[in-house]
């Protein structure tokens, strides 16, 4: 029997519990009398070497705990296809580098990549399309999906939305107890640049009273409506990328003051519409300031961003990272590269990674989730 | 009529021309930005220009929808659009892209679009010179800006130095970090150079532009010397917690005022203007939680650069008295 060697890599983007995956990747891998190792940070490890001190590609330590990290790095930002370099004029420019990773690759003896991809609210599925790309040029590959914000295409399990959706939701009961005790109402943002299953989901089991989808353009009118009419309602749920439907159609919108019970205040910062890149908490800073304006209940904005994932690691994701890893290896094993491993109702399927790339999971207007979500009373800021 | 350039015709990249621009020279001035930076500051407001070549932007309002018009899916060989069903719009897959132009040739929207195409001297001219009218009295001109204009420095040459047999004022703006001979091959056709000090410390340098600033104080060292006849105007774009410190402003003073030629100092306060064109190319932006600087600390830096401007003109007046003497 030929005696592989495999190499793991991560994308950017914590999750909790990455150690976990890594390490049972490698008791996979070794259990199939293969060998495992690590890449640094992504690929950054073969491209850089000269950073890392104790090698870019090293050995996978098997025995640790949660706490140790994602032991690889999720801080990759390169993408071996656009290095930055300075030329022998000292001009920077993006040079591509795929071909050095192959042919490192190759002459470290690695004959496969399992790479765990996806989840970053910064760089979405670069990785994932990274991955693509490098198979496209013959590397023999299988992902592995996290996600924070569970956008990836055609999968509906990828590893640590769970332990995120958990810990969001604790956050926010605490956020809704916090806030109904102020008698206030707290705008909470959770990140959601495409699609708002955090938002919904994590909303949904904190007992949130308004959740604001990035599908679903709201109006802040029915908003206030509603938080006059259910006087303890305490929590707002935000999804990074929601939109008031128009500025317009706003009762007050004119006006440059928001209304609260102690007063008025001025309206700082640009106009809602404006093109801009957004800062963590503009989502909840804008949305509170577009309410804030029809009501005089008292709101506060409040972003999780980053947070989210500051949680430890849920039992389900603990089950699903060994899964995905064994199967993984399977996949491998059996010729499936170039493939995503897609965890479903009837067990592992692998997805071609054409097919993943350049396509997002967002929430469908009959989707079950919305549906109990309206059927519980919450209010969405549509009329449906 | 457009008048032909004399020179060879030759074209380079040009991302915009900035009509009736105040503040990148003296008097009313039009500003052609070329393609291309040799450096990466991390503040930058114009990432349009860091490519050397043409590169797609995505302006997701003006896109019509997949459904109602979808053609750049069907055009793209990258498989680096697709619709987001959600909102029913496009999406551009940024990692994907190849630049090929495709989309943009069949986006009747102009949603797709190019930042940068190629223009000769002829062409950039003829824009140039519809401004002509407020260039006599204001004492304006053409600019070249970037990205760095040096980057393209036999185009930068020769649009200069047909723009100057034309009769107008020319200036540059340039960060300087490009190897001496293409400082040498423009400088000989510019009036005014406009230069930036944008850390002292190389370390700091590396850091926030990408590489170390050795050879770009050289550059504006051997500048001052060799083209003694161009007024140069130094300039430090000011960024909150990384240069607003008034040692790098007394560093770059004590660096600018020895030569009489550089006639001021210039404070470029920090801001967000470009942050719409991060977006739209697909990028993200690396300091997104910066501000830009108060207007009490700008209005100290200028009092205290405006300071040390006058005591050299002190010092240099005392000096001629004492040698007339």
């Amino acid at each position: 029997m030929t005696k592989h060697r495999i190499a793991i890599s991560l994308g950017s983007g914590y999750v909790p519990g990455l150690a976990g995956v890594v390490r049972a990747c490698a008791q996979a891998v070794e259990g199939r009398g293969w060998e495992a190792v690590g890449i640094r940070d992504g690929f950054d490890g073969i491209i850089f070497p000269e950073r890392y001190p104790e090698g870019g590609i090293v050995p996978i330590d098997k025995d640790g705990c949660d706490s140790d990290g994602s032991l690889l790095g999720t801080g990759a930002r390169t993408d071996p296809f656009r290095v930055q370099r300075q030329n022998p004029d000292g001009i920077i420019e993006e040079v591509d580098e795929s071909g050095k990773v192959l042919a490192t690759l190759r002459e470290r003896g690695i004959d496969g990549v399992i790479a765990i991809v996806g989840g970053s609210s910064l760089t979405g599925s670069h990785a994932l399309s990274v991955m693509w790309k490098l198979a496209r040029k013959g590397l023999a590959c299988v992902c592995i999906p996290k996600s924070a914000e569970n956008d990836l295409a055609a999968i509906e399990h990828p590893y640590g939305y769970d332990s995120i959706l958990s810990f969001t939701t604790a956050c926010l009961r605490h956020a809704r107890v916090a806030a109904r005790d102020q008698g206030r109402v707290a705008v909470v943002e959770v990140p959601g640049q495409y699609a708002g299953w955090l938002a919904l989901e994590a909303g949904v089991a904190a007992n949130a009273d308004v959740i604001l989808l990035t599908e679903i353009p709201y109006r802040a009118d029915l908003i206030a409506t509603h938080l006059q009419t259910h006087p303890e309602a305490g929590l707002i749920v935000v999804a990074k990328d929601a939109r008031a439907r128009e500025l317009q159609s706003v009762p007050g919108a004119d006006s440059n003051h928001l209304r609260t019970p102690s007063g008025s205040c001025s309206l700082r910062g640009s106009g809602m519409w404006s093109p801009t890149v957004e800062s963590s908490g503009d989502a909840a800073k804008q949305t509170y300031e577009t309410i804030q304006r029809c009501t005089t209940r008292e709101l506060f904005p409040q972003p999780l961003d980053l947070w989210v994932r500051a949680g430890g690691i849920s039992e389900a994701d603990r089950v699903l990272g060994g899964a995905y890893a064994s199967e993984a290896v399977r996949f491998l094993s059996e010729g499936h590269s170039q493939h995503l491993i897609a965890a479903g109702q009837n067990g592992f399927e692998a997805i071609p990674l054409s097919l993943a790339v350049s396509r997002m999971r967002t929430i469908d207007r009959q989707s079950p989730a919305l549906l109990h979500a309206r059927s519980l009373g919450i209010c969405l800021g549509d009329t449906e | 009529m457009i008048r032909r350039a004399s020179a060879d015709d030759i074209s380079g990249y040009v991302v915009n021309l900035q009509h009736f621009s105040t503040h990148d020279g003296p008097g009313i001035r039009t500003t052609v930005f070329l393609k291309g930076c040799s450096l990466r500051c991390k503040w930058c407001c114009n990432p349009e220009t860091i490519a050397p070549k043409p590169e797609l932007a995505f302006n997701l309002k003006l896109c019509i929808g997949v459904k109602e018009c979808g053609r750049c899916l069907d055009v793209c060989p990258e498989q680096a659009l697709h619709g987001l069903d959600s909102d029913g719009k496009v999406r551009v897959n940024w990692d994907l892209c190849t630049n090929c132009g495709k989309c943009v040739d069949v986006c009747p929207s102009k949603s797709l679009y190019h930042f940068g195409s190629a223009m000769t001297v002829t062409e950039v001219l003829a824009e140039v010179e519809q401004d002509s009218g407020f260039y006599g009295e204001s004492g304006g001109g053409i600019t070249l800006s970037g990205g760095e204009c040096l980057m393209q420095p036999e185009f930068a040459a020769a649009l200069l130095k047909e723009a100057r047999s034309r009769g107008l004022h020319t200036a540059i703006e340039t960060a300087g970090n490009v190897p001496w001979k293409f400082v040498a091959m423009v400088l000989p056709y510019v009036d005014t150079m406009l230069h930036d000090y944008k850390l002292t410390d190389p370390d700091a340098h590396r850091h926030w532009t990408g590489t170390d600033n050795r050879r770009i104080l050289e550059n504006f060292r051997r500048a001052y010397v060799e083209f003694s006849d161009i007024e140069f105007i130094a300039r430090i774009p000011l960024v909150p917690g990384v240069n607003d410190d008034a040692a790098h402003i007394d560093t770059v003073l004590d660096a600018i005022l020895p030569y009489a030629n550089v006639s001021a100092l210039e404070l470029l306060p920090y801001h967000r203007f470009g942050d719409s064109k991060y977006g739209f190319l697909g990028r993200v932006y690396a300091l997104e939680d910066f501000s830009p600087p108060p207007a009490e600390l700008l209005f100290q830096l200028r009092d205290y650069i405006h300071d040390r401007f006058s005591q050299r003109q002190k010092n240099w007046d005392h000096h001629r008295e004492s040698r007339a003497e």
